[in-house]
């Protein structure tokens, strides 16, 4: 594995989380619940760290915080976005995905390996929900696009969703093929993650929209 | 360990990168359509941007005053650098002030109108400036429907209104003077009639205004005076010179009249500006002058002659009884008698104009003037012809004088020979005697004449009238219409004579073919 990346991404991790606690007074409350979010991610990926450090398995904690991650994104979007119609969709999405998971949680979960499936639906369902809030937020949107948070939200979602779809996927196939492959699966993940993180904090650092 | 299959890699990375391309795209369509959306509302900004600068140098350039404010207290919220101006302030807060120094009446005025229609157009206040100076402002406001606030606009009119006020000063100077002040356009239809104008002949303004002056004022007669004015003014500009005119009431005055052309308007239109002066009065009073003049010379000259008369008859008269005694041839005495005859009327004529040129003074007595006529009367009733009509008209109350006797019988006696004379065909005589206070027939004629009661006699005959031409020469001596030998010129002069003597005073109306009224004011004695 490549460890500089891997600590590029640790890094990378916490800019989001650092910046969020430095504007904090100044959030609105989808940027509150971004700093969660992403306070979130940090540290699933600072657990899992330490996890494969102590020679632990990790994938559980990765799977289980697959549902938290979605319903996390949707809160955020819910926050951000001013359609009811693609709220309502949010929350049909992270509950459908939330029950989806659990029924595959009691009957077709492995603990020993990754849930890929959950993984990409995951980021399907993650896919359709940025897809959803960046075209309400085109057609709503009054002001400079790039100013506003849920663009960048939305954008690091969208792309790293994308990216790591068939990453996830396959991963489990990756493994049994040949190592190689599978850490470069993971690299192109974690690349994504950076891109990701910088957007989260590009988010955080955009003016607050709604009353703080 | 297992050789990866080249499907499964081309599937990873493939698959991933379309993935990645589908997600970039979608964001690139997005972010070029946004910023397709966000040029047109650049554009937009920048057009509401370039409209709100244009409106904002409108407000901040315009002459005219503007500010908003709340209606309930008069709370000023935006103003222009024209409205401080207006009132001389440098801030906000002074213009506040002078918002609210504005006359009471007038913001409950604006108040109500706002209130009840949501605008008030061209309201006219005055106000103060800041620094106490008067100031008159063209108010007109309405509310806004955003903010509910009023918006007004206001003009600085004080030179205007001090135009207006000069305008009104001048037009009431103009109606303050006696002459007539009218103004006619090209064409001569009246624009302008003053009070001046009113009280001379009688039109109102309203009457008059639209009219054509020459119908108006001129009769047939005078009509052609007045179209060789209108020619005289077009070619020469100006006109000056007299006009007999018409009154209302169809009486005619003399007129001395200036006319000026002026050109009015931006057009330059051609109008003639006249001012007109009643000179009726003053041409009779100078006329009567002139006459008083001409009568106290020919008196002072007809004296002279009568005194020398009087010195070369006198011993002729004297001589004739002693040459009667001297001459005893019988056939002489017929000759001495036309002599003695001759000189004797010679001495009467004489007399006569001596009492004319001294002036008559008489013994005053109080006596009834109806006794008089009617002693006259018995003297002349037999005399008359019976074509003629004698009336007698008293009401049988004696009308008293203090007058002599003899004097008044002349003057009489000479205005019934008159009145016959006047109608040789016959006709009707009449003679009234009544007691009256000087009224305004008396004034008008005679302005010197003094208020009181008066002994009118009335001596009307219904003869052929005496013309006009003649009319103001019937009272100078040796003025006569009969014939060489019929009358000496003396009778109405005399009379003229005695009745000013009497401090009373004689007047006379004639029209051709209906008759002649001589009318003797006596001043009345008490009984």
């Amino acid at each position: 594995m490549n460890l500089f990346l891997l600590y590029v991404v640790l890094a990378s991790s916490f800019v989001p989380v650092i910046v969020g606690l430095m504007r904090y007074k100044n959030m609105d409350k989808g940027a509150k619940a971004l700093l969660i979010l992403v306070a979130a991610n940090c540290c699933q990926m600072m657990i899992s760290y330490v996890l494969s450090l102590m020679k632990i398995h990790n994938l559980e904690l990765l799977n289980d915080y697959r549902p938290l991650e979605l319903v996390m994104i949707a809160v955020v979007f819910g926050f951000m976005v001013e359609s009811r119609f693609i709220r309502k969709l949010l929350l049909s999405c992270s509950i459908g995905y939330v029950l989806i998971w659990i029924a595959d949680k009691i009957y077709l979960d492995d603990p020993t390996q990754l849930n890929s499936r959950m993984a990409m639906l995951s980021r399907i369902v993650a896919i359709i929900m940025s897809i959803a809030v960046l075209y309400s937020e085109t057609k709503a949107s009054s002001g400079l696009f790039t100013e506003r948070p849920l663009f960048w939200v939305g954008t690091a979602v969208l792309l790293y969703s994308s990216g790591t779809l068939l990453v996830l996927g396959l991963s489990n196939q990756l493994i049994n093929l040949q190592r190689e492959l599978f850490i470069l699966a993971w690299q192109i993940n974690w690349t994504l993650l950076i891109v990701a993180n910088l957007f989260y904090t590009k988010g955080l650092l955009c003016k607050p929209q709604r009353p703080t | 360990m297992q050789t990866p299959t080249p499907d499964i890699i081309w599937v990873l990375v493939a698959g991933t990168l379309l993935l990645l391309t589908f997600a970039v795209g979608y964001i690139v369509v997005m972010l070029s359509s946004h910023r397709r959306v966000t040029e047109a509302q650049q554009a937009k900004f920048e057009e509401v941007r370039r409209s709100e600068e244009r409106y904002k140098s409108l407000f901040d350039n315009s002459v005219a005053g503007i500010i908003k404010f709340s209606l309930e207290h008069w709370t000023v919220v935006e103003s222009n650098e024209a409205i401080r101006s207006l009132f001389r302030c440098t801030g906000n807060e002074e213009l506040q002030n002078s918002i609210l120094n504005l006359p009471e009446h007038a913001r409950e005025a604006i108040q109500q109108s706002l209130q009840a229609s949501g605008f008030i157009s061209e309201y006219e206040i005055h106000a103060s400036r800041r620094d106490g100076e008067e100031l008159w402002l063209l108010f007109s406001a309405k509310i806004t429907r955003e903010d509910h606030l009023a918006q007004a606009v206001m003009v600085d009119i004080t030179k205007r209104k001090q135009f207006e006020e000069k305008i009104r000063e001048q037009g009431t100077l103009l109606d303050q003077t006696q002459d007539a002040v009218v103004v006619v356009d090209g064409h001569g239809i009246i624009e302008y009639w003053n009070s001046g104008a009113e009280l001379m002949y009688g039109w109102s303004r309203l009457d008059a205004v639209g009219r054509a002056l020459g119908a108006l004022l001129y009769s047939d007669v005078q009509w052609e005076n007045f179209t060789a004015a209108m020619e005289d003014v077009r070619q020469y500009d100006e006109w000056n010179g007299e006009h007999r005119q018409r009154r209302k009431d169809g009486k005619e005055i003399l007129v001395e009249s200036r006319w000026k052309r002026i050109e009015k308007g931006a057009g330059k239109r051609l109008a003639i500006l006249i001012v007109n002066s009643d000179v009726t009065e003053k041409r009779r009073l100078e006329s009567q002058f002139i006459r008083a003049q001409k009568m106290e010379s020919i008196a002072l000259l007809t004296g002279g002659i009568a005194h020398d008369l009087q010195n070369i008859l006198a011993p002729v008269a004297m001589s004739i009884p002693l040459l009667r005694k001297k001459l005893s041839d019988e056939s002489a005495t017929p000759i001495l008698n036309t002599v003695e005859e001759s000189a004797r009327s010679g001495l009467e004529l004489v007399q006569k104009i001596l009492t004319y040129g001294r002036g008559i003074s008489g013994q005053r007595v109080h006596l009834d003037v109806i006794q008089i006529v009617d002693e006259v009367l018995e003297i002349f009733a037999p005399g008359i012809a019976s074509t003629i009509d004698l009336r007698r008209h008293v009401n049988g109350k004696p009308c008293f004088v203090s007058g002599d006797h003899n004097q008044l019988k002349q003057v009489l006696l000479n205005l019934f020979v008159n009145a016959r004379d006047a109608m040789p065909s016959g006709g009707v005589l009449d003679v009234a005697v009544e007691r009256r206070d000087s009224d305004e027939s008396l004034i008008e004629e005679f302005p010197e004449a003094e208020s009181g009661s008066y002994v009118i006699v009335s001596i009307r005959d219904s003869g052929k009238g005496i013309p006009d031409e003649n009319r103001d020469r019937i009272f100078e001596p040796f003025f006569t219409t009969k014939e060489r030998g019929e009358g000496t010129g003396l009778g109405l002069s005399i009379a003229q004579g005695i009745v000013q003597s009497h401090r009373g005073y004689i007047a006379v109306k004639s029209v051709i073919d209906q008759g002649t009224t001589f009318r003797i004011y006596l001043p009345a004695s008490s009984e």
